[in-house]
Parts: C-alpha cells; sequence; structure tokens
C-alpha cells in the first residue's frame, strides 16, 4: 500500500519497540531513515539552521531515551514523532526566544509547501502525489492540516490563528486526514 | 497536574484522532490521547483509516543532514545493562534502606554541611538550564545512569568530560506543591553534594543539567525537600538512587 514510502506505521512500530528495549541497530536503522525528516520538520519551526541542528539530535535522543514511552500497541509511530518534534522544538523557542518560532514571522500558509529546505531524498512523484490529494482536499480542511502539519501548530493554535472554534478545527483536520489517506490510497492503486 | 486541564469527556476525546496524527496535540494532550487508545477501539479504527496521510505528511519534507550530525545522533549512550543495574542494587543501599535513620543521618547531616544558601531561588541558581546545545555537547562522552526507586525510575545522563550530568526529557512522580526534588551526588569519600532542586514543567518533566563532579562520584540520589523552605534540615525521603560502577 505504502510501497513507496521509506518506512511504512508498522516498520516504525516494530523499531521503536527494539529501540525500548535497547536495541541499537534498531535505533541505526530507524536515525538513518527518520533523521533528515526530523530536521526538516523541526526546520520548519526554527530559523536558525545550528540550532535546527542540535534540536534534531535532542528529538532523536528522545527517541532512544523515550521510545519506551511510545504506546507501541496502539499508538501511531509518525504521530508520535512528529508531535515530539514540533514541541521540542517549541521548547527550544521558549528557552531561546531570539529564535522565533517561523510561524510567528509573516509567512502565508499558502508558502507552506515550498521546497526551500529539502533535497531530493524524496521522488519528486511521491511529493506531488501528496501535493495533489491536498490541493483536493476542500480549503478549510486544506488551509487546517497545512497550519498543523506544516507550520507545526496545535489545533487549538490553528484555530485561534483562523478566529474559528476549536470544534470546527478539530473536525476539519480529522475529515481531512480520512479523505487524504484516501486519496492517496487511490493513488497507490493507480 | 497538567492532565488536569484536559479533563475532557470521551466524546472529546474520539475527536481528537485527527489531531492525534496531524501531531497537532501539545504534550500534555498527546499523552492523555494516547491514554484514550488504550482503551478505545473506535478511535484506534479511525486512526489506522488515517495512517497513509500521516505517514505521506511525515515524509514530504526532508532536509539534508550534515555528516556531523548524522554521527551526532548515532551517538547515543550506552544503556546500563540489566544486570548492573541489579549489581548497584546490592551494593548501595536501596531508597528503602537509606530512609533508614543512621543511613540517612549521615548522608544528610554531611549534605547539609554544604548547604549554605537558603531559599528556593538561591538554590535555583546552583543548577542551570543549559541551551539545547550545550546540553547536547554533554551528551557527546556521555553514559546514562538508572536512578531507581520503589515508585519510579529516571535516567541521568552523566558526562565526566564535561563534569555535568542531565536529565533528557525525564518524567518524575506526582509531588505535593510545597515540595521539590533534589539531585545529590554521593563521592567516593567524603560527604554528600547538593546539586540543586530539579525543575519540573507542566508535564512533571525535565531537561536540565547540573554541573556535578563525575570522576569521584560513587552515586547520584534524588530526595524529596521543602520547595519553599530552606534545604538545611534535609528531609528523609530519598527515593531514587543510581550507583555508579
Ligand atoms: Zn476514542
Amino acid at each position: 500500500m505504502s510501497g513507496l514510502n521509506p518506512m511504512s506505521s508498522a516498520r516504525a512500530r516494530d523499531l521503536l519497540i527494539g529501540i525500548a528495549g535497547g536495541d541499537r541497530t534498531a535505533f541505526d536503522i530507524f536515525a538513518r531513515e527518520v533523521t533528515p525528516f526530523v530536521h526538516a520538520r523541526v526546520s520548519r519551526i526554527i530559523w536558525d539552521q545550528a540550532a535546527a541542528e542540535d534540536v534534531t539530535q535532542v528529538v532523536m535522543l528522545k527517541v532512544w531515551t523515550g521510545a519506551n514511552r511510545f504506546n507501541s500497541g496502539r499508538g501511531n509511530a509518525f504521530a508520535w514523532l512528529t508531535t515530539m518534534c514540533r514541541n521540542t522544538a517549541i521548547d527550544h523557542c521558549r528557552v531561546e526566544q531570539r529564535h522565533q518560532r517561523i510561524s510567528d514571522a509573516a509567512k502565508e500558509s499558502a508558502e507552506v509547501l515550498d521546497d526551500n529546505v529539502l533535497d531530493e531524498t524524496l521522488a519528486a512523484a511521491e511529493r506531488r502525489e501528496v501535493r495533489i490529494a491536498l490541493a483536493s482536499l476542500n480549503s478549510s480542511q486544506r488551509d487546517a492540516i497545512q497550519l498543523a502539519y506544516f507550520e507545526g501548530l496545535t489545533y487549538v493554535e490553528v484555530a485561534e490563528r483562523l478566529g474559528e472554534p476549536e470544534g470546527t478545527v478539530k473536525a476539519r483536520i480529522r475529515r481531512g486526514m480520512i479523505q487524504l489517506s484516501r486519496l492517496l490510497g487511490e493513488t497507490h492503486v493507480n | 497536574m497538567s492532565t488536569d486541564n484536559y479533563s475532557e469527556t470521551d466524546d472529546s476525546m474520539h475527536s481528537l484522532t485527527g489531531a492525534y496524527m496531524a501531531g497537532a496535540l501539545s504534550t500534555a494532550q498527546f499523552e492523555l490521547y494516547e491514554a484514550h487508545l488504550e482503551t478505545c477501539d473506535s478511535c484506534i479504527a479511525e486512526i489506522n483509516e488515517m495512517e497513509l496521510a500521516a505517514e505521506k505528511l511525515f515524509f514530504h519534507h526532508a532536509a539534508s543532514v550534515p555528516e556531523e550530525l548524522m554521527a551526532k545522533v548515532l551517538a547515543v549512550p550506552d544503556r546500563p545493562h540489566p544486570s548492573s543495574a541489579a549489581q548497584s542494587a546490592m551494593v548501595l543501599p536501596t531508597p528503602k534502606s537509606m530512609g533508614s535513620k543512621s543511613a540517612r543521618l549521615r548522608l544528610f547531616a554531611l549534605a547539609a554541611a554544604f548547604i549554605v544558601i537558603v531559599g528556593f531561588g538561591l538554590v535555583v541558581n546552583q543548577s542551570r538550564t543549559l541551551s539545547r546545545a550545550e546540553q547536547v555537547a554533554a551528551m557527546n562522552d556521555a553514559e546514562s545512569l538508572d536512578l531507581t526507586g520503589e515508585d519510579f525510575s529516571i535516567e541521568l545522563v552523566i558526562s565526566e568530560s564535561s563534569s555535568s550530568v542531565a536529565f533528557i526529557d525525564q518524567e518524575f512522580s506526582a509531588l505535593e506543591s510545597d515540595k521539590a526534588y533534589a539531585l545529590w551526588r554521593i563521592p567516593v569519600e567524603g560527604v554528600p553534594e547538593f546539586l540543586g532542586l530539579i525543575r519540573l514543567n507542566d508535564d512533571r518533566k525535565t531537561d536540565q543539567a547540573f554541573d556535578a563532579s563525575v570522576a569521584d562520584a560513587a552515586a547520584f540520589a534524588v530526595s524529596i525537600e521543602e520547595a519553599e523552605a530552606s534545604p538545611q534540615a534535609p528531609s528523609d525521603q530519598v527515593i531514587l538512587v543510581g550507583q555508579l560502577s
């Protein structure tokens, strides 16, 4: 199903179970695959490149020391990792206030999908597939997901940003994520 | 407790599936939601429906990782082997036996001699919140030491070369609001050294580093102290101990 992905949720979960047990090889495999994506995620929240690298390292350290706290039976590995990237970066911003969050800057959500921090690790076709799927969502769902995922806002912050009730935003992200999965599943089948 | 802020009904928990999968929950919300997942099959079914989106979004953006960064990422500290933890427990007084009066008095009478600063604010100044960079730098030659007790255990990262120790994202048990955890260095010879009070965030977690001579340390310990009062009269509650090999 997710053939082009570097790693599926199930594979990530298996590796995290190994990491929780102190398996260095599992950590090596996991770290080599996900660090570029952790780094990209952190870099979207922290301007300063050196600081973003430090925080990336801290996130991966938390993977090593905190994998036992991942709800491996039922939780999703990428939800856990994404949340940890965001919250670690935000914690860093609180300590080092000179590094402003990108979301505080005048950055329009329309620019969110720019490729500035990307390298060519992922196939262009794969990224295009995600863009097309995002573009197929209705605009309110797309905006909510983009603000949450690409600008690192919590749904509560998305609601504040959009001036919408939290419940509305929560529902949009929920429907949008389901719809996005369906669209991406269809493109894989085709 | 942080979770009190999110004592949401089950109905509102069910509606967090999307925010959970989009990484759009705060740490406290995330942990509460994962606890909800333990018992909610309908949420599990729904997050499984969103799995492909979470994967694709996560792997949508990559940033190049310099070789030095990858080397640092891979150089995580060794975990203590389970058998060495068992050995520690035998050699060093357990937290419970540390609570026995003679051991306790010896430890704290000596420790108290070091505590000349009174008041929460001044004591806090003895430790410093390392920047992430410093924290990470401290990790490079570091080893982790399990501090174990009856109720919970945490990891302390110790770095001999930088003469520092640090907690990285460690979660402590809840304390009464007028209490605080304190970190102690117990040297091979001589008196225990008070390293500082441990500052916890709303999730009872800390990323905090302390200056500490590791070379001549026999153990590190955590006690419960009065948060506001002077720690000149230390409490008898040593709750976590980890011995160095
Ligand atoms: Zn539920």
